[in-house]
């Protein structure tokens, strides 16, 4: 287990670098001149020519590469071109009400997909599984973001149950936070919800299928204790991967579903800066957003290596 | 009475079954394509795709007005004869509007196949060939670029392209590289062990024709469906991008502008205006996902020669 751990620590660590290389230079492929977009265009020369001193601007662009990685590891990624403060703050910021997001959309589609898919594969073609297929096509269908339109419309316009853009935070009021929240973290979990129902299904039937099931039952173990013991422990080590894997791109589509409902955030953060071609803000945000992506990754490979013992060794 | 010698009868039954039962045996895309035909869910995408098809390529012939044609005392109209979806809020007719944006839906999703996928698949059959360095660098990038999910590449890339529908389909088949890549080298790291490679091999066959010729043929199947859902992908990165601005500029019309144009019309009712450009997308959405059902069931060994 011990190396199992120090492998994926270390692959995870140069996927991240990688990543922070990758978005560097690519950003520097923006055309424009950061030092004029802070200054503005009336400056002089001589201001633009101090400001891309301060910036280190001058500097070969490896060396700035490393200036750059040494500052964000201390959680320095220095100033935006465009929002007038330091892209360190602005996240800070811009976490809470992210984060506040992409947790309960992804409780959401865990709380809701998981038990839709273990219906559904223990009756197949029953009430169950037609709902989850039901609502898999839908998903299919209706991307996040038109989704959340249409919970606009249908629960906040012709219902009026619930308010229909902003934010509360939940440590100023929690149960006003909560109605704001409804929304957007149904139009961000749909996706994953009904990702882990299919694969649930097909893992619960899969497992249902195999001798160890058929031996149990044959032993005279009620139908519940073959399920739950036997059956379900089985079917869901898997779901692990397929769960992980999801809060990726949950989070990218956090980013479109945090403007549709006009919440603060990263999203309407990160659209600002590709919009002001603000290369400082978007390499930030990206390296940050790739981190907690692989950071979450190898928590699952490790939590399988750890549910199956199997994985460890191959 | 006997057909002359030399003729393919035309219009008898039993030929022509035998007729096309000789070109599946013959190609084998006429026989996935035949397949897909036949079942009920690739019946229904290639319905769907057809007409929607039609919409993308005669979109100027097909509209009954200009997607940017503003007529008179139009503003928003809920549907009628004149006008089956209705008009927006600067009297524009909704349904040509719509077939405009389902070419620009097609337009990307199709280009973004059309650069994506001939790259990342030459990348990964390489990588999958010859392993070793190859294989170790081609992965590392490939691990790389997919270690930003969903959308966020193509903020990057818009972000150094700048907007527009062009700059969208670029993205979008940078975007397709390290899927492709990934899944045309598993492919490859599958067949190259088969005795088919092997005896291709011996009779002297270098590595392009074993790729080319060979092993192609035999992983199609796989990289068909995956661009059927990567073009599904790709339709929703397009709307999703042109509704949060980073796509085309107004006034071109796409399914995501028609869509941030109609949200704060919502409260006033008017909902000819979301319901259209919703129905339209996601019409397209289902037809591709049939259709790489389709391919599935039309090509996995399982359900085969039923």
């Amino acid at each position: 287990m011990g190396s199992f751990l120090i492998r994926r620590l270390v692959q995870g660590i140069v996927t991240v670098v990688l990543a922070s290389i990758l978005v560097f230079f690519v950003m520097r492929l923006i055309p424009g001149d950061p030092a004029l977009l802070l200054v503005g265009t009336d400056a002089s020369a001589e201001d633009v020519e101090r400001v891309r001193e301060q910036l280190g601007l001058n500097e070969p662009l490896v060396q700035q590469y490393f200036d750059w990685l040494a500052g964000a590891v201390r959680g320095d990624f220095g100033p935006s071109f465009t929002k007038g403060a330091e892209v360190g703050n602005l996240m800070r910021v811009a976490l809470i009400p992210s984060a506040e997001l992409a947790v309960a959309g992804y409780v959401f589609a865990l709380a809701f997909g998981i038990p839709l898919g273990i219906v559904a594969g223990l009756k197949p073609g029953g009430p169950g599984d037609y709902a989850a297929t039901g609502f898999t096509m839908f998903t299919l269908g209706i991307p996040n973001f038109v989704l959340g339109i249409i919970l606009i419309w249908v629960l906040a316009v012709l219902l009026g149950w619930l308010p229909i853009t902003g934010r509360v935070g939940i440590d100023e009021d929690p149960g006003e936070a909560l109605k704001f929240l409804v929304m957007p973290m149904i139009a961000v979990g749909a996706g994953t919800a009904a990702v882990l129902a299919r694969f649930v299904r097909a893992s619960i039937m899969e497992t249902l299928n195999q001798d160890y099931v058929r031996t149990a039952r044959a032993k005279g173990l009620r139908e519940r204790s073959v399920v739950m013991r036997h059956a379900m422990r089985n079917a869901l080590i898997p779901v692990i991967t397929v769960a992980a894997l999801q809060i990726g791109f949950l989070i990218s589509g956090a980013v479109i579903v945090e403007v549709v409902f006009a919440r603060p955030g990263f999203g309407s953060l990160l659209i600002g800066g590709v919009v002001g071609r603000d290369y400082q803000l978007i390499q930030g945000m990206l390296v940050v957003l790739v981190t907690v992506f692989v950071v979450v990754n190898t928590l699952a490979d490790v939590a399988y290596g750890l549910a199956d013992p199997r994985i460890r060794v191959s | 009475m006997a057909d002359a010698p030399g003729r393919v009868p035309l219009f008898r039954a039993q030929s022509f079954r035998a007729q096309v039962l000789a070109w599946r045996q013959q190609s084998q895309w006429f026989d996935v394509a035949y397949r897909v035909a036949r079942e009920r869910r690739g019946q229904i995408a290639l319905v769907i795709l057809g007409v929607f098809l039609v919409c993308a390529l005669f979109a100027n012939q097909i509209a009954p007005y200009g997607y940017d044609e503003q007529l008179r005392g139009a503003k928003l109209l809920s549907p009628s004869w004149a006008h089956p979806f209705g008009t927006d809020e600067i009297s524009r007719d909704l349904l040509s509007r719509i077939i405009h944006g389902i070419r620009v839906s097609l337009f990307v999703g199709a280009g973004s196949i059309a650069i994506g996928m001939p790259i990342g698949v030459a990348v990964g059959y390489t990588a999958g060939y010859f392993g070793r360095w190859t294989d170790a660098i081609a992965m590392r990038l490939i691990d790389t670029m997919l270690a930003f999910p969903g959308i966020l590449t193509a903020l990057v890339v818009l972000a150094v392209l700048g907007t527009g529908t062009r700059e969208v389909a670029i993205t979008l088949g940078i975007g397709a590289v390290p899927v492709f890549a990934r899944l045309a080298r598993g492919q490859m790291l599958q067949e190259k062990e088969r005795d088919y490679v092997m005896a291709a091999r011996t009779l002297g066959a270098g590595p392009i024709r074993i790729i080319m010729r060979h092993v192609s043929i035999n992983t199609l199947p796989p990289l068909m469906i995956q661009a059927a859902l990567y073009m599904a992908f790709a339709v929703i990165a397009e709307a999703s991008l042109s509704f949060l601005g980073l796509g085309a500029s107004r006034p071109t019309a796409t399914i995501g502008l028609i869509l941030n144009a109609a949200r704060p019309f919502l409260t006033l009712g008017a909902w000819w205006f979301i319901l259209t450009p919703i129905a339209a997308l996601a019409l397209m959405l289902i037809a591709l996902n049939f259709l790489a059902d389709a391919i599935l069931e039309a090509t996995s060994p399982y359900v085969r020669n039923k």
